[in-house]
């Protein structure tokens, strides 16, 4: 045993574990809840599968898109609503003042033997109440293609909402995915440090043992560096814990949960699961499955609706109109006759438009602008969904290199540690070589944690820019 | 140190081959710190100060005035003072599989090829508590030859406890011959291949038990248990396992009693040999089992 070679503890290893995990705390959680949360009340572990299924569930942003999809529909109905005829019955009660009159005024009437004289007669029409009982119907048979521009409008405005919420389900899922296996890195990474801490601060007490009573080979100087270095490991320690709390109640977050809930990951590890496909498979399969190019689709046709109603302004507009009546009242005769008081009209409307002040033409030509310009929007967002997916596409493939690469020199930096350790036990190599050793493991173990954290969220993302379905095609692929 | 009244306060010693080259003063102070870590976690009273004892009249001393609890010692002492004071509960670095093999070491260019080639010359020796039998073997095989016990067979020794200062001489040749742990030569060809390359095991021994911690025999049982917890359960934090990586030690377990039998087969051959000193009647004496295995 020789304790007293406790002397400086690899304070440039150490200052580079701190830098790794310094950057990798705001990498983390750049896109977490902003508002410090308090210590949770409820704390539950969960797969992934439960997480994602509560969050379907529970999360507010998926019922505001649900009630934007039947807002939607609703339109959609209503635009509908006009093939069918508009049947009204009114009931009415009125009471006049007086009853109506009718004079007529006197006259004469010439006949053979002399002028007859007809006097003045005052005709009462009616008693001052009556009631009222009628039905009116109105049938628009023909409008120009103006109902049916409505209706595809209608119609496209509900694939849109639908597409919205496919988009918000697909972001509610990222944001799930992101926030699991975040907690799991956060874990391991705080598991990382706590063990790392609990190795310096064993170290650092026997280092204080040794330079207090110890033969004087070890001084105040080495302690002090060593106390440096366990302090500011301890401070890091502090964040990673943090970190890992903030993880949990960020995970509940996004699930919908309240405030003082945390979500514990089930799993131990990042699993690593890399696909095998080309970029351009990716970026073909992506135009079919894509929500926002299904939704830039929707609104193309809603604006070639918006032409066809825009267009119906020239057109004629023709309609069936309906009336049947029935009234009450207790007088008989004038106006109030039996003749009068049932009846019914029939009649055909036609409606040509003839002068608008071009109110029409400028009003097609708006519509066939808006829809133009969303065609053009078309092949600006084909270009950048191609753009999206390249970019995943690349920092996966990044990623991947970087997984082996990581794996490997953890795999190494293991290797280095139990070898200095047993070197160590047989006097072959200093104390210093030990702790460097024991250090760098970390460091490694850190990076590569990290790296398989970031693959994960690449594949998320990826799921998110062109949906579910490319990963359910991919993995079909022999 | 007198004898105590109470078994409540846990109190350990160390022996002599423990602390080769090093400090007393870092020694003592390394083993408090030890203790004391080691009382925090396993919540048992300990006495900070740990005694070296050397040779197995201290220990035994020691053991029979209940002046120690347990100790760490080579298997030698522990048979020795097991003649006299119930020892019991042996534990040792890696269990079942404590121990090491001893290699006798030369140069793959020396010529030499077989051990009476080494007469006369420096043999240079790894000393540890590990190594504790490794010159009663090499006695035995020498004397098993017809040939003088090591301490007369060679013309020098050398003893050092780190393994570069044994391994690396001959490695250069500027020494013919060196005794060392299999363990230590198989990290350092680790480390540099071609010393595995450039140097021959010209003997190997069995595999041997060298040194173990025991408790005393009439250490109450509920107290020895809370200990033998602490120990082995401290050993599994992080905290445990870097003081055991700082000590240089391996995590302790349970150690079989079988596992000494080629020790103490060792020593007792050791023993019969070395009552007779011309080497013709060592070479008989080598052929004619001893009572004990007929």
């Amino acid at each position: 045993m020789n304790p007293v070679n406790l002397r400086v503890t690899s304070r440039s290893a150490l200052v580079l574990f701190a830098t790794v995990v310094a950057t990798l705390i705001p990498v983390l959680f750049c896109r977490a809840a902003e508002v410090p949360r308090p210590a949770s009340g409820t704390n539950r572990v969960l797969k992934l599968d439960e997480c994602l299924q509560m969050a379907m569930e529970k999360n507010h942003m998926r019922a505001v898109s649900r009630l934007a999809v039947i807002a939607a529909e609703a339109q959609h109905h209503q635009a509908l609503a006009g093939y069918w005829p508009q049947i009204t019955v009114r009931g009415a009660y009125q009471h006049m003042d007086e009853s109506p009159h009718f004079v007529f005024p006197a006259s004469s009437i010439p006949t053979p033997v002399g002028n007859f004289a007809v006097p003045r007669q005052d005709l009462k029409l009616m008693d001052p109440d009556s009631v009222i009982a009628s039905g009116s119907a109105a049938w628009l048979i023909y409008d120009g293609g103006m109902r049916r521009g409505y209706r595809e409008q209608g119609k496209a405005g509900v694939d849109a909402a639908s597409q919205e919420l496919r988009r918000t389900d697909l972001e509610i899922t990222d944001s799930v995915k992101r926030m699991y296996y975040g907690s799991i890195l956060a874990r391991q990474l705080h598991q990382l440090g706590k063990d790392t801490l609990a190795r310096m601060e064993a170290t650092l007490s026997l280092t204080e043992t040794m330079y207090k009573e110890g033969g004087g080979k070890v001084t105040k100087a080495d302690f002090l560096d060593n106390k440096i270095s366990v302090e500011t490991l301890r401070s890091m320690t502090a964040q990673l814990e943090r970190n890992e709390i903030m993880a949990q109640a960020a995970l509940a977050n996004t699930m919908g949960l309240s405030w003082n809930e945390s979500i514990q990951p089930a799993d131990e590890e990042i699993p690593f699961t890399p696909y095998a496909a080309t970029l351009n498979e990716m970026v073909s399969t992506a135009y079919d499955f894509s929500p926002d190019w299904a939704r830039l689709e929707a609104g193309i046709r809603a604006m070639n609706g918006a032409v066809r109603t825009a267009k119906s302004g020239h057109y004629p507009k023709v309609a069936l109109t309906g009336e049947l009546h029935t009234w009450w009242n207790e007088y008989d005769a004038g106006m109030a006759n039996s003749h009068n008081r049932d009846g019914w009209v029939a009649g055909v409307v036609v409606e040509f438009p003839l002068f608008d002040g071009f109110l029409t033409q400028n009003r097609v030509k708006a519509a066939r602008a808006n829809a133009d310009k969303i065609r053009e929007q078309k092949f600006l967002l084909q270009e950048g969904i191609g753009l999206q997916v390249k970019d995943v596409f690349v920092g996966l493939d990044a990623t991947k290199k970087s997984y082996h690469a990581t794996l490997d020199a953890m795999k190494a930096a293991t290797e280095n540690r139990d070898l200095n350790t047993r070197a160590y036990q047989n006097e072959l190599v200093e104390t210093e070589k030990v702790i460097r050793a024991q250090l760098t493991e970390a460091f490694m173990s850190a990076i590569h944690y990290k790296t398989r954290y970031d693959y994960v969220v690449l594949q998320s993302k990826l799921n998110l820019v062109v949906g579910n379905e490319v990963w359910k095609k991919l993995e079909a692929k022999p | 140190m007198c004898v105590r009244g109470d078994d409540k306060v846990f109190r350990m010693a160390v022996s002599s081959q423990l602390m080769l080259e090093v400090n007393e003063n870092d020694a003592k102070a390394a083993l408090r710190n030890w203790m004391q870590t080691l009382a925090d976690h396993a919540q048992v009273a300990v006495d900070p100060d740990v005694p070296t004892l050397s040779g197995a009249e201290a220990l035994t001393r020691a053991f029979r005035d209940k002046q120690i609890d347990c100790a760490t010692l080579t298997t030698k002492n522990l048979l020795t003072v097991e003649r006299e004071v119930s020892l019991t509960n042996l534990l040792a670095e890696r269990g079942a599989e404590a121990g090491d093999v001893y290699l006798l070491l030369v140069h793959e260019a020396s010529g030499i090829t077989n051990i009476a080639d080494l007469k006369g010359r420096e043999l240079l020796v790894s000393e540890t508590m590990r190594m504790s039998l490794a010159l009663p073997w090499l006695d035995v095989i020498l004397m098993r030859q017809g040939l003088y016990r090591a301490s007369d067979h060679f013309g020098a020794f050398t003893r050092a406890k780190k393994l570069a200062k044994i391994i690396l001489p001959v490695f250069f040749r500027t020494s013919d011959v060196c005794l060392v742990p299999r363990r230590g030569f198989e990290s350092m060809v680790e480390l540099n291949p071609q010393v595995g390359k450039q140097l021959r095991i010209l003997a190997q021994s069995p595999h041997y038990v060298g040194g173990l911690v025991c408790f005393r025999g009439d250490y109450p049982a509920a107290q020895l248990e809370k200990v033998t917890a602490g120990i082995l359960g401290f050993q599994r934090t992080t905290r445990g396992r870097q003081v055991l990586t700082i000590f240089q030690a391996d995590p302790v377990d349970w150690l079989p009693r079988t596992t000494l039998n080629s020790a103490v087969e060792l020593l007792a051959e050791h023993k019969r040999l070395c009552a007779s000193n011309n080497p013709a009647d060592i070479a008989v004496k080598a052929l004619i089992p001893s009572a004990t295995q007929r």
